[in-house]
């Protein structure tokens, strides 16, 4: 419990502007089992295991959170957009259901 | 006396392989047990988001990117642009993306706000055989635009 795992996040646009609309990637390295497929080797049912929640926070404001689902691919990779209002940071918080959590953070320098 | 350490070496080294996954940090395992999980078919999810409300035809809204014919079916990339406004008091609060014919069709739900500009939304999904990806998008005023593809992903995808 309380393990954390990998993620990445990144902006995708090189140069912008306070106004513009830039894109965010996160990439979380997750096994998102789904609790009916079973193990190759041992032949038990691997239990569910995934991420169940994303929250994106700028300055401390929540801006879009997403739920997800098993159906979602191993390493989950999701691509939103977020409104530059000027610098700072984006903070991203990942969760999933076995209470593992991660927070990543990203800074804005908009030209 | 060299021959002796080798073997040794070679020893410690084939009781020590099999630990070497769990020392790395990112293979993470669901360490107890539970129970097999509840299917959720697809009707019942699609009347939980939309309940008794009118659903429109949502094809000339949304622009869909999805492969029609992907190799695998484990990571299906789904990007979806809503062509709604997203103003303070007329924008899009949430995607749903589903699938029809997986065990659990519920691939992601995205809550957002006016300060994000725009609806857009990329995600990989899993498909266990081909079906309908499904995409549902909500305004702040109740109202549901519904669009969908079939993709012919293969059998497998571990759904």
């Amino acid at each position: 419990m309380g393990k954390k795992f990998r993620a990445g996040v990144k902006i995708l646009d090189k140069n912008y502007k306070v106004g513009d609309v830039v894109k965010i990637q996160t990439i979380i390295i997750h096994r998102m089992d789904t609790g009916f497929a079973k193990d190759k080797s041992t032949g038990k049912r691997l239990p569910q295991f995934y991420v169940t929640n994303e929250s994106i926070y700028y300055n401390d404001q929540l801006i879009c959170d997403f739920e997800l689902g098993v159906s979602a691919s191993h390493n989950p990779k999701i691509k939103f957009p977020v409104k530059i209002t000027g610098p700072g940071t984006i903070k991203v918080v990942f969760e999933d259901n076995r209470g593992n959590k991660q927070e990543k953070s990203i800074k804005v320098t908009p030209q | 006396m060299e021959r002796r350490k080798f073997i040794q070496g070679i020893t410690a080294a084939t009781i020590a392989a099999p630990l070497i996954p769990q020392l790395l940090g990112n293979r993470l395992y669901a360490e107890d047990e539970d129970e097999i999980p509840e299917e959720l078919p697809y009707e019942e999810l699609y009347k939980d988001i939309v309940g008794d409300e009118e659903v429109k035809d949502g094809q000339s809204v949304m622009e869909l990117n999805i492969p029609k014919q992907p190799s695998s079916g484990a990571a299906v990339p789904i990007e979806v642009t809503v062509n709604l406004p997203m103003e303070k008091d007329n924008f899009v609060t949430a995607i749903y993306v589903l699938t029809t014919k997986n065990k659990i069709n519920h691939v992601i739900t995205a809550n957002y706000t006016p300060d994000n500009g725009i609806a857009y939304l990329f995600v990989n999904a899993k498909l266990a055989t081909k079906q309908d990806v499904v995409i549902i998008a909500e305004t702040n005023n109740g109202e549901f635009y519904k669009a969908s593809q079939y993709v012919r992903a293969p059998l497998g995808g571990c759904g």
